[in-house]
């Protein structure tokens, strides 16, 4: 240290240049680090170890990143090498499983071409910016040929605000290359989604629009509604609507769930689409509900069909008739971002529409884990479905609105071992008398068909690992109307969604079609965590103000029937009594409408005054403290000094 | 490192002492407390937000010590010069490592003392909500030990001048520099003529980035080394400066 040379400029020099190069070497040293966060946010799941330690062949990860464009951008830079860690993770995790290339495709380059081969385009980051390439594709070396590049997958851009996902999005792609056949959706429903006759006007009608999505995406089969099997091949069982199932059918569902099947169910107290058929004439049910009781009960939910979910907050506005002024639908709800769970399937939705919503509950004393995926606000009231079952006036529904101050959930993912809706099985003769009433000469094939319908050898009274079942309590935010126009555009049908229903069933299709591991993979953590001291309060707020409002609306509506009533009569003579009678209502309606001002405003005072209190704390009084301290000691000092002064 | 109980600890608790036994160290604090508050309320709208974490707390640590520290650093070296103190510390039997380490500490552990002072700010978060307070330990460390960058870049300025206001403004400016190493005005200025591995260390110097990656609940061992290396880099500068100094 005491070394002439290094006290000088040199060493200072010297001392620049190794704090540069220590920075790059610490930048290249292996990745050692403690999560401190409370869901390991940071630490791969055991889902995803799992899935890429057992792949049963190798995978090839090759990252395609623009590194010398995107270190120009800092944030761009930073997720880089989050990604890349990300990567570098599932490769040491995949026990040789995994290999991971990192290419920088420089302009005009064969790595440029390799990209493009791949289907990764090139991002512009900024006007006048070089254009970056940021995506991984995966690839089966074993499918690769001379002339073929073999099975591979691809993430075109890797967006930075899915980080969250990031996990998932990566153990989905992996898991496509080693499984590429398409995933088949079988389609049991009692609504004419797949296209269908409409009675009323004597015409076809075109699937739905979400169908053309799904039909694009997976391999779609139509079961019929008395299905007693359900293929071995179906990956997923979309049901929408099931209207008294029957009990073969009902049977076969929950068989095909416990056997390790996904399901993605739509129910629904009332179902608009039928209402509005029933109306036109175009046929008659008795109920415009559906249910599947037994089987939602045993997957551990509860569900009621005759009640109808109404929440002011997210009330969409609706125009009854042409040049009238909207008005608010507590029935038509228009979920914003809030409402999603920060879940693969909800996480990134804008907004939803939904109308007539049913409530899921998690059943008492369920083996499910039971995760809503769309909530409400808590300004909400259940309501039956009377209300809804004919087109009225959902003025109404203002009218009848109380709040019940809870949050309820619309839909939700259930997963976890569950137990069957049948624990006997299904009885023989209900499958025998759904072949219908055979003549006795051919019951040996009734038999026979009923062994194969239900085998009973083969009864499953619980699940064989996990289930993984979406329900969802609303069939009308699948309804074009709800979140899409489309028009024909050179005879292909072209949709315009203005909500993100149509992303929610494709992501929760997308997530139910991995293995189950991947289902497992959630976005990680809570990253939401709202101030719930704040909410209580405001809850409380509301509760105990609410009262003294209602009386002062009550107070202020009939002040103002009184007055049109004297204003009335007072049509063609007033007499001084009369004058002074208005005068002391229109009195009463100014105090009226300030006293009900106040109690708004005092709704956010309480809230306010809190803030306050607790930025005068954070910033004074650890300052006031020490002062005084300060001061205290020093005065002290100072009068000890004095004493001890006229002590000597 | 030099345990506190030596010579280096002499000049620590020394140092320390000396902080209290004037105002400047109460100054310090109650700036700091004040401001801290301020941003965390009124800039970074910490009630209005309704989340239950202290990001707009610690996102303004950067800018808050881009200030605050360098006041404190100013009087390192400079006002021994300034007072002609130095010569007589240069006298004493220990040797300029245990002084430099011994008075950076003292500094560091006031800086500490004050970032420990907005507990109050951690006890609301919990009151309010439910805070991952994992997160907010780690923010805390790099919070710290960002703090300890900007103070051994401090020391440095210091011993370069006798003039605490010069070693403020140089200070500040090299720790401006620090800070915004990361962002694209300054990685410009490089693209082009620059060589890559000269950029990517550039880029890697920004004390943001590595703060940011600390407080989002990560101890990196890669964001820990950088912090230590640049303490370690510029507390080695602060001893040539005052060797070169003394030389003079």
């Amino acid at each position: 240290m005491k070394h002439k040379a290094f006290y000088s400029p040199a060493g200072l020099a010297a001392i620049a240049v190794g704090l540069l190069i220590a920075i790059v070497l610490i930048s290249n040293l292996p990745r050692l680090r403690i999560d401190l966060t409370q869901d390991n946010l940071y630490t791969l799941a055991d889902a995803t170890r799992d899935i890429v330690a057992n792949l049963d062949r190798p995978v090839e990860l090759t990252f395609f990143y623009s590194e010398e464009a995107a270190s120009e951008v800092p944030q761009v830079r930073t997720y880089g090498m989050r990604v890349q860690e990300m990567l570098r993770e599932l490769v040491i995790a995949s026990n040789g499983n995994l290999s991971l290339e990192i290419v920088d495709p420089a302009p005009f380059s064969a790595e440029e071409d390799l990209a493009t081969e791949f289907g990764i385009q090139p991002v512009p980051l900024a006007q006048g910016r070089e254009s970056v390439y940021f995506g991984v594709v995966a690839a089966d070396p074993a499918t690769v040929t001379e002339e073929d590049r073999g099975v591979f997958d691809t993430i075109p851009l890797i967006r930075p605000d899915q980080e969250e996902f990031l996990e998932y999005e990566f153990a989905r792609l992996i898991t496509r290359v080693i499984n590429p056949d398409p995933t088949i959706v079988g389609v049991i429903t009692t609504l004419d989604i797949d296209g269908g006759f409409n009675p009323a006007t004597n015409q076809a009608t075109r699937p739905w629009a979400f169908m053309d999505t799904v039909r694009y995406m997976y391999d779609v089969r139509r079961l019929d509604d008395d299905t007693a099997q359900i293929d071995e091949d179906i990956d997923i069982l979309l049901v929408v609507h099931p209207q008294e199932l029957p009990e073969q059918t009902l049977y076969a569902i929950d068989q095909f769930v416990l056997g390790g099947g996904r399901a993605m169910v739509f129910v629904d107290p009332n179902s608009d689409t039928q209402t509005q058929i029933a109306m036109s004439g175009g046929g008659f049910r008795d109920t415009m509900a559906s249910d599947m009781p037994d089987l939602l009960q045993a997957w551990g939910i509860d569900y009621d069909p005759t009640q109808v979910v109404t929440d002011r907050e997210l009330a969409l506005y609706v125009t009854l008739q042409q040049g009238q002024r909207p008005v608010a639908h507590y029935g038509m709800l228009g979920i914003q971002r809030s409402g999603f769970a920060n879940d693969i399937v909800s996480g990134q939705l804008e907004v939803m529409n939904m109308s007539s919503v049913g409530t899921l509950q998690p059943a008492e004393g369920a083996s499910t884990t039971f995760e809503p995926l769309i909530q409400t606000t808590n300004q909400t009231m259940l309501m039956g479905t009377g209300f809804f079952s004919e087109m009225g006036d959902p003025t109404l529904l203002i009218d009848e609105f109380v709040s019940e101050e809870q949050v309820r959930t619309l839909a939700a993912r259930v997963s976890g071992r569950a137990r069957s809706a049948f624990p006997d099985g299904l009885a023989t003769e209900v499958t025998t008398e759904a072949s219908g009433d055979n003549a006795q000469d051919s019951s040996d094939t009734t038999d026979a068909e009923a062994q194969q319908a239900s085998p009973a050898a083969e009864h499953l009274s619980e699940s064989l690992g996990d289930i993984a079942v979406i329900v969802v309590a609303d069939t009308d935010v699948l309804a074009d109307r709800m979140w899409a126009q489309s028009q024909q555009v050179l005879g292909q049908r072209v949709i315009n969604a203005f909500a993100s229903n149509g992303d929610f069933v494709i992501n929760a299709l997308d997530n139910l079609s991995g293995t189950t591991a991947l289902v497992n993979i959630r976005s990680r953590g809570r990253y939401a965590r709202p101030f719930t001291r704040v909410l209580a309060l405001q809850r409380e707020a509301d509760e105990r103000l609410r009262a003294e409002e209602t009386r002062l609306l009550q107070r202020l509506s009939e002040t103002e029937q009184q007055l049109t009533a004297l204003n009335q009569e007072g049509a063609t003579s007033i007499s001084p009594e009369q004058e002074a009678e208005i005068e002391r209502f229109l009195q009463l309606q100014l105090e009226t409408r300030r006293e009900l001002r106040d109690v708004q405003f005092q709704l956010n005072q309480e809230i306010d005054r809190l803030g306050t209190i607790l930025k005068t704390i954070n910033t004074w009084l650890i300052p006031v403290l020490l002062i005084i301290g300060v001061l205290t000691a020093t005065l002290m000092r100072s009068r000890r000094r004095r004493a001890l002064g006229r002590a000597a | 490192m030099t345990s506190l109980t030596g010579k280096t600890g002499i000049i620590f608790k020394r140092e320390l002492a000396a902080y209290f036994s004037t105002p400047l160290a109460y100054v310090f604090i109650v700036i700091f407390l004040v401001m801290n508050g301020i941003a965390t309320f009124d800039l970074g709208g910490f009630f209005i937000r309704g989340q239950a974490d202290l990001q707009p707390f610690f996102s303004f640590h950067p800018w808050l010590y881009l200030f605050m520290i360098p006041a404190l650093a100013m009087g390192l070296w400079a006002d021994e010069r300034k007072s002609g103190t130095i010569e007589l510390l240069m006298t004493l039997p220990i040797n300029l490592r245990d002084a430099v380490l011994g008075k950076f500490l003292a500094a560091w552990m006031l800086s500490g003392i004050a970032l420990l002072l907005t507990f109050p700010v951690w006890i609301t978060v919990n009151y309010l909500g439910d805070p991952d307070n994992g997160v907010i330990l780690a923010a805390y460390i790099g919070s710290w030990l960002m703090a300890g960058g900007f103070l051994a870049i401090g020391s440095c300025m210091s011993a370069m001048t006798r003039n605490a206001v010069i070693a403020f403004i140089l200070t500040v400016a090299i720790c401006f520099a620090f800070v915004a190493s990361g962002s694209a005005i300054v990685l410009n200025a490089f693209s082009g003529w620059a060589p890559d591995v000269l950029i990517n260390a550039i880029a890697g110097l920004s004390f943001l980035t590595h703060f940011d990656a600390i407080s989002k609940g990560v101890l990196d061992i890669r964001d820990m080394l950088f912090f230590a290396a640049v303490i370690a880099a510029w507390l080695t500068a602060s001893a040539i400066v005052i060797e070169i100094k003394k030389a003079n």
